[in-house]
């Protein structure tokens, strides 16, 4: 193409896009000029050869992403059932929105070499002006859902989705129930039972995934407007900070939503005034200028974890233990280690818990803080899911069943006694893909006598959570089902180790472990004794 | 239900995505749960990670649960850069 075809097409182009856009904004793209911020809706619908040929969208896309901020959404209506897929071929097609200062042009050029492979919109996006659209949103913030035609919606109060969710709850008990009982139904009877309870499993599956997507959004609504409101903060207190983040696809029940960004605002800014040292401050202690400021969130069997962690100065302990004293919150003979004085700073009278703590009780939630003199703080946000069902694998330790989160499970096998490594201390390692991982012998954390003697017998069920990973020695491996669950800390008190507890088909509770709680009990010298779950043959 | 464990190795490509949709067929007919270890992907493609997405839409029909084991960065990058991470239900594991 020459350079006059090439102007040519970017005319017309003009033309065209002019005589569908109100007079204003077509005003606005007198000249294809890319030094203001343009919207762009493109719509990508490869032939079923394109990736055949060896043309790549990943590296299409990589190279959008390089222009501007681009959402990335997939049509998958082209796509076949799994046994009829050809691998080779093609069947996505993408609507992508890039913004930022970049004309048409540039976008055609990235798919030039595709061209004769594919169908290609590239539009002006006319719904969203360049005010309307964030650019500081991050790029590369992805949906499952296809917007190119927006389905009519009605509003509905959070307090019925919830009751709905709960329904699901006991819909997935029952089927739980029912899945247990087949157990003792005749043998002739059985095929149609087992159909019909795979159906039940599928149907409350598929409602989940509906309350999921009607009720939440990504935390990324949160984290990509944060650093702009650290860097305004930043900018005024002299202060240099780089935010980073991690988890951003993580779902966020909507009606916590807006709460939890006041919070979030209120601890960033916390941070900025008290923890974060000035750049001087820090080259004085030997550290970059700039400090560091990270954003993670997570599920966790249940809830939402949002971890906001620094490399600042850290809490002044002392400090807090003399205020809190002074507040008639502990007596100054009250022996407490440095993480119970740093949370201290969350009861009343310190103004965290106006800022942080109360609001986020309000919402079912908790915060936690550690802190290290002169290496950060780290507050730890732990917020209860509308949808708390998750699938789950029994497991039998000595004579008692638990619940383990089926996602933290990597791989389960028989132990081999003569790789078992012991260390320093009652400390044993296990060799595990090139690497070594710690044993829990849950029976000895959980204080309950051996049913087995042999370790032979037993079985490593490796677990990794937030890029920790340990192998848990349990007896045997029971069934694998969805459970809901239910808060420890709403009837009874939070237990190191235990996320919730849970009723099991045959209407036992089981309580539902908390892997990364386990290590903390693990590495604890003296843990909080946990209480047992109830006895009984857990389906 | 057994949990199938899937090992990517470090390149999965439009080269090699028949070998592993074969494998992939065979563990969905004996619907089992699968983690798939990607942890040492250098190299993923569209084929790659379209027919992923494919078989995690099959797998959840079944009611089976897919555990992305620790994916690699260039795993993780690329399927966001495609808009299918979300639909694949990384982000509840890795």
């Amino acid at each position: 193409m020459t350079d006059n075809e090439t102007n040519q097409e970017i005319e017309a182009s003009d033309i065209a896009t002019k005589q569908t856009l109100p007079e204003n904004q077509a005003e606005a793209i007198e000249q294809d000029d890319p030094a203001e911020t343009v919207v762009w809706d493109i719509i990508f619908s490869p032939s079923s050869e394109l990736l055949q040929l060896g043309s790549e969208p990943v590296q299409l896309f990589q190279a959008l992403s390089t222009l501007g901020e681009l959402k990335v959404s997939i049509d998958d209506a082209k796509l076949p059932a799994f046994s009829e897929l050809d691998p080779t071929a093609c069947y996505l097609s993408w609507h992508l929105t890039l913004s930022g200062e970049i004309s048409e042009q540039q976008i055609k050029a990235v798919f030039e070499p595709v061209e004769a492979q594919c169908e290609l919109s590239v539009e002006r996006s006319i719904s969203a002006s360049s005010d309307e659209h964030d650019t500081d949103a991050k790029v590369n913030q992805e949906s499952s859902q296809s917007p190119i035609m927006k389905a009519p919606s009605i509003a509905v109060e959070m307090d019925k989705v919830q009751a709905l969710a709960n329904l699901v709850g006991e819909l997935v008990l029952t089927q739980s129930m029912l899945s247990h009982l087949s157990e003792q139904v005749p043998p002739t009877l059985l095929p149609k039972l087992t159909e019909g309870i795979a159906q039940l499993d599928r149907h409350a599956r598929d409602m989940q995934k509906v309350i999921i997507q009607m009720s939440t959004l990504p935390i990324s609504t949160i984290f990509d407007v944060l650093p702009k409101y650290v860097q305004d903060l930043s900018q005024a207190s002299g202060k240099k900070v780089n935010v980073t983040t991690s988890g951003e696809q993580t779902e966020l029940d909507k009606i916590v939503l807006e709460g939890i960004r006041n919070i979030l605002e209120n601890l960033v800014q916390s941070v900025l005034e008290y923890g974060l040292e000035s750049p001087e401050q820090r080259q004085q202690v030997g550290k970059s200028e700039t400090g560091t400021l990270h954003l993670n969130a997570d599920h966790q069997a249940g809830h939402i974890i949002i971890e906001v962690s620094d490399d600042g100065a850290g809490l002044d302990t002392p400090n807090i233990l003399q205020k809190a004293i002074e507040k008639g919150l502990v007596s100054a003979t009250e022996k407490l280690s440095p993480h119970d004085i740093q949370n201290l700073i969350f009861e009343p009278g310190f103004s965290a818990a106006d800022k942080v703590s109360d609001p986020l009780n309000k919402m079912g939630g908790s915060v936690e803080v550690a802190s290290i003199a002169g290496r950060g703080t780290m507050f730890t946000l732990r917020l209860p899911l509308m949808m708390r069902i998750i699938d789950a694998q029994t497991i039998k330790v000595a004579d008692q069943y638990y619940v383990l989160p089926l996602t933290a499970i990597i791989d389960s096998f028989e132990i081999d006694t003569k790789d078992i490594k012991p260390v320093s201390g009652k400390a044993e390692l296990y060799p595990f893909r090139g690497d070594y991982i710690p044993i829990l012998r849950l029976d000895k954390l959980f204080n309950l006598s051996p049913t087995m003697t042999g370790l032979e017998q037993r079985l490593l069920v490796v677990v990794a959570v937030q890029g920790q990973k340990a192998g848990l020695l349990v007896d045997d491996l029971m069934s694998q089902q969805q459970v809901v669950i239910n808060s420890l800390e709403t009837d009874y008190q939070k237990v190191l180790g235990f996320s919730g507890a849970t009723i099991m088909g045959n209407g036992t509770v089981a309580l539902i472990l908390d892997i990364v709680g386990l290590m903390t009990l693990y590495k604890t010298p003296n843990p909080l004794k946990p209480y047992k779950s109830d006895r009984g043959s857990a389906g | 239900m057994a949990v199938e464990v899937i090992e990517c190795g470090d390149a999965l490509e439009v080269a090699n995505v028949n070998a592993l949709h074969s494998q992939l067929l065979t563990v969905l007919s004996e619907q089992k749960h699968v983690a798939f270890n990607c942890s040492q992907i250098e190299r993923v493609d569209t084929a790659a990670l379209q027919m992923l997405y494919a078989f995690s839409k099959a797998s959840s029909d079944y009611g089976c649960v897919i555990n992305w084991d620790e994916a690699s960065d260039v795993f993780i990058h690329n399927a966001r850069l495609l808009g299918l991470a979300s639909a694949m239900g990384m982000q509840a594991s890795t």
